[in-house]
């Protein structure tokens, strides 16, 4: 078997605050296309694992290599323009601001016109805008959202919030998708919905993604990889029946909500 | 077909706009006259105030201090060779403003020249703190710069006369000046706010991270916005000078912007258009006010503008028009409802 | 002659204190900077012209009153300006300290019988007797201030260190809503706050006027921003911070002034540059602890 190029490469990461380890001596590799699951309980270090993928936290030692480049370190605006979108725990929506202009901020860093340009009248910037409208209206058809696009983002449902909090993250035309626990406050018909729509964007829009969750359910249903950490730890990796089976997986989870859909 | 129909609308109602200033420049009383142009002023000051404070989210209490550098750059590129002589007792005039005047004709480029001198310092200001602070830090921060352009105002003998200010700037400002520069700045505003920068500096105000997590370069459009009001701010300075004909340290000093923390407050904070409105008003009230000074007591005005911020800020906090913009389109869509 | 300026400095240094100790209080537990605390200062002095000179009380009846009334204010302004707004964006909340900053100022300027350019200010004997110190011709009040600010400090560290309303004042300042949930009275605590900052800001008020016995509108405004530099200085939301601040700004303004007269007039371009110096390179001033965002 020819053996492919990890799309990303996670080498040793460590983060340290003060004198606390968050995550300690962290390596994954994710191959293009999959669908990686991360999980672990609460305060096992996952969201701040994605915060070193995307340059939120400079990790402490280790690298994080996407499609062969170090980008360990690198501001978050810069990571997003290589290809590297996130969605967050807490669904963070411009609530203010309609479906469709939060997708359009996705593209933004994309305009070519100046400020200048947009200012005045003949230099082109029109066009830009409706081409831009034009690709947010696909987008949001894509994900099932065309209806809601002058509306409100906070007014949305909160299971279609997330849906757009997704859309936006795929405006910026990622090739690693990184969800925080995307089923956070959903019903088990939401879940299944969701598992669905993540299915759907993954082959839709060529996509590898790797997701932290708690509700086994989705992490269990979608993901055929999964890895398991706790304080900070790597503990364990398999498919999903591997998992349920691990007993210190199930120990980590001991007084947590139990395995098993 | 509803693109043309604006278009009209909105050269039509520019076309009456300018046949009013033409009669009012020739035939309204003085009063209202100046009235008028302070209420211009004022707005082009807070169009621009409102893009930072208002559209973007940061807050800047510095307007006071792009306002001055503007006035008295406009003054002394203006001010005519014999005035200079009897002005600058103490010390005489630095060089080269000592050696030329610019005449009527160059007033658009001592404009231009306040506007540019305050971005200049905007970028000064901005760049350092823009990046490194955030909320009340940068509000000090800002204040801070204001206080400083204030105590250099009054120490640089030289350049600014010191606390005795400059007379006899020629007062060239009219309706046509100010309205047009009003015009400019707001269409100006209007656009950068309805384009994606607009969405850019939105995305800032509602959630930082949240716009960095898109690619958004925050730093740069902060500054950017902030660079756009320093430039309002400088231009509406220069206005200042030419209409009022002296020029000294004391009207720049931070309750110029308290006013125009009042006039976007009350505008709305975000509704650039709102801020035209109530730019006027502002001047409206503050004029009119001045009988409350004489019939009680010197001070209520500034008593009544306080407890108007606090009570705006406790109960109306979105102002009167929130973050609404006008366009024609608003407009129809309301008589709409209205005739069903 | 040093010695007299040093003298100075120390005073002028513990005058500040007082006032910046307020400013870091009420920053460290709503993380707001209250504009209007200076001319609580600036009205602190003001109600010792009305108890003492209109009033004719005796001098102690007027300073005990003058600290209630303002510690009173500092009270009302939080209850009705400030708590309101306590779950709005947090620019709502300082443009409202603004508005309350020139309405403090400008009540004072239409109060009939506190209008006009001065007023005078009642000093008690004990207070400009001069005497000689160690080579140096000092007014009494120079050695009362900075004995006086100490006090103050020793009670207010007292109040926070070994009181339940201390430990309360400390625990918002670490995390208002973890404090919250676990029962405390945070409305309550919070009114205290500024009661006890409002308080040590009239004291430094009233020992002010002792020292520079000129009553106006305005003569809050540039001590107000010299106590805030000096917060930041020492680390805002810090309270021994607030003390040393105070003292190096005061300290240091002095010696500026008597090394480089001729840049006098350049004092508060100087003061609002070590403000703004320290808010882009040591926000956290120098005793303060940096902060991190949480993601």
């Amino acid at each position: 078997m020819k053996s492919v190029e990890p799309i990303l490469r996670l080498s040793h990461l460590t983060m340290r605050f003060g004198g606390l380890v968050a995550v300690n001596d962290f390596s994954m590799d994710i191959a293009p296309g999959e669908l990686v699951g991360l999980i672990g309980p609460n305060g096992a270090g996952k969201t701040t694992i994605f915060n070193m993928i995307t340059g939120h936290y400079k990790p402490t030692s280790g690298k994080v290599i996407f499609q062969g480049r170090d980008i360990t370190g690198l501001p978050p605006a810069k990571v997003v323009l290589l290809g590297i979108a996130r969605t967050f725990q807490n669904i963070r929506l411009c609530r203010n601001m309609t479906a469709l202009e939060n997708v359009l901020i996705s593209f933004h860093p994309h305009l070519r016109s100046s400020i200048f340009g947009a200012i005045l009248p003949f230099f082109g910037y029109a066009r830009e805008e409706r081409a831009m409208r034009k690709e947010g209206m696909e987008l949001l058809a894509r994900v099932g959202l065309e209806r809601w696009a002058n509306e409100p983002a906070g007014s949305l449902p909160y299971g279609l919030q997330r849906r757009l909090e997704i859309a936006r993250a795929l405006a910026t035309r990622p090739k690693l998708l990184l969800l925080d626990e995307p089923a956070a406050g959903m019903n088990p018909a939401e879940a299944a919905e969701l598992m669905e729509f993540i299915r759907h964007i993954r082959e839709e829009f060529d996509l590898t993604i790797f997701l932290i969750e708690h509700v086994m359910q989705v992490v269990m249903g979608i993901c055929p990889r999964i890895r398991v950490i706790d304080f900070g730890v790597s503990i364990a990796e398999g498919t999903p029946e591997e998992i349920k089976s691990n007993p210190k997986v199930i120990e980590a989870y001991l007084g947590e909500e139990a395995l098993g859909a | 077909m509803r693109r043309y129909r604006n278009l009209v609308l909105t050269l039509v109602s520019l076309g009456l706009l300018a046949a009013f200033l033409g009669w009012a420049e020739g035939h309204l009383n003085r009063f209202l006259w100046r009235l008028l142009n302070f209420g211009a002023i004022y707005a082009i000051a807070a169009v621009g105030y409102n893009l930072i404070n208002g559209v973007t989210g940061q807050f800047s209490l510095g307007p006071h201090g792009f306002m001055l550098l503007g006035a008295y750059i406009v003054s002394l590129l203006m001010l005519p060779l014999p005035q200079k002589k009897v002005v600058w007792l103490f010390q005489p005039l630095a060089w080269p403003f000592s050696e030329f005047t610019l005449p009527y004709s160059g007033f658009i480029l001592a404009l231009l020249a306040a506007g540019l001198l305050a971005t200049v310092a905007g970028l000064v200001v901005g760049i350092p703190a823009l990046r490194a602070l955030r909320g009340d830090y940068l509000a000090i921060a800002t204040f801070g710069f204001g206080e400083i352009i204030f105590v250099l105002a009054c120490n640089l003998m030289s350049l600014t006369n010191g606390p005795m200010g400059i007379k006899g700037i020629p007062q060239y400002t009219n309706l046509w000046w100010s309205f047009g520069t009003l015009a400019v700045v707001t269409y100006a505003a209007l656009r950068i706010k309805h384009s994606s920068y607009g969405r850019a500096l939105r995305a800032i105000r509602e959630d930082e991270l949240v716009a960095e997590s898109m690619g958004i370069d925050v730093f740069k459009h902060k500054l950017l916005a902030f660079l756009f009001s320093a430039f309002c701010a400088g231009v509406a300075g220069g206005l200042y000078a030419t209409l009022v004909g002296t020029v000294s340290p004391d009207p720049f000093r931070f309750f110029m912007t308290f006013y125009l923390l009042i006039i976007i407050v009350l505008g709305g904070l975000g509704s650039i258009t709102g801020s035209v409105v109530t730019g006027f008003i502002f001047a409206a009230l503050f004029e009119g006010l001045r009988f409350l000074d004489s019939a009680t007591i010197p001070g209520m005005r500034m008593v009544f503008f306080s407890v108007l911020l606090i009570v705006v800020m406790l109960f109306f906090r979105r102002g009167l028009f929130g973050e609404w913009e006008f366009s024609w389109d608003a407009v129809f869509q309301r008589l709409g409802r209205l005739r069903r | 002659m040093l010695l007299q300026q040093l003298f100075n400095g120390v005073t002028l240094g513990s005058l500040y204190a007082l006032i910046a100790i307020g400013y870091t209080m009420v920053y460290g537990i709503l993380r707001l900077i209250n504009f209007a605390h200076g001319d609580i200062f600036m009205w602190a002095a003001y109600w010792m012209f009305f108890t003492v000179l209109l009033f004719r009380l005796p001098w102690w009846a007027g300073a005990v009153l003058s600290v209630l009334f303002t510690a009173g204010m500092g009270w009302a302004i939080e209850r009705i300006a400030y708590r309101p707004l306590r779950e709005a964006p947090r620019i709502s909340l300082l443009i409202t300290a603004i508005g309350m900053s020139f309405l403090l100022e400008h009540i004072i300027i239409v109060l009939p019988w506190a209008t006009g350019i001065q007023k005078p200010y009642p000093r008690p004997r004990f207070m400009t007797q001069i005497f000689q110190l160690g080579g140096a011709r000092i007014q009494a009040v120079t050695v009362w201030v900075p004995i006086i600010a100490g006090a103050c400090l020793i009670g207010l560290l007292f109040l926070l260190y070994r009181t339940k309303v201390g430990r309360g004042m400390r625990a918002i300042a670490t995390d208002m809503e973890a404090t919250e949930m676990m029962g405390a009275d945070v409305n309550r605590i919070i009114s205290y706050t500024f009661i006890v900052g409002s308080a040590l800001a009239a004291v430094g008020g009233i020992l002010w006027g002792c020292r520079y016995p000129a009553l106006t509108y305005d003569m809050g405004v540039i001590p107000g921003w010299r106590a805030f530099t000096a917060a930041v200085v020492g680390g805002i939301g810090n309270v021994t911070g607030a003390m040393l601040g105070g003292f190096l700004l005061g300290l240091a303004e002095i010696l500026f002034v008597a090394f480089l007269p001729q840049y006098s007039g350049y004092r508060d371009a100087f003061i609002f540059g070590i403000l703004i110096l320290f808010l882009l390179f040591r926000p956290t001033g120098i005793l303060g602890k940096p902060l991190k965002e949480k993601v």
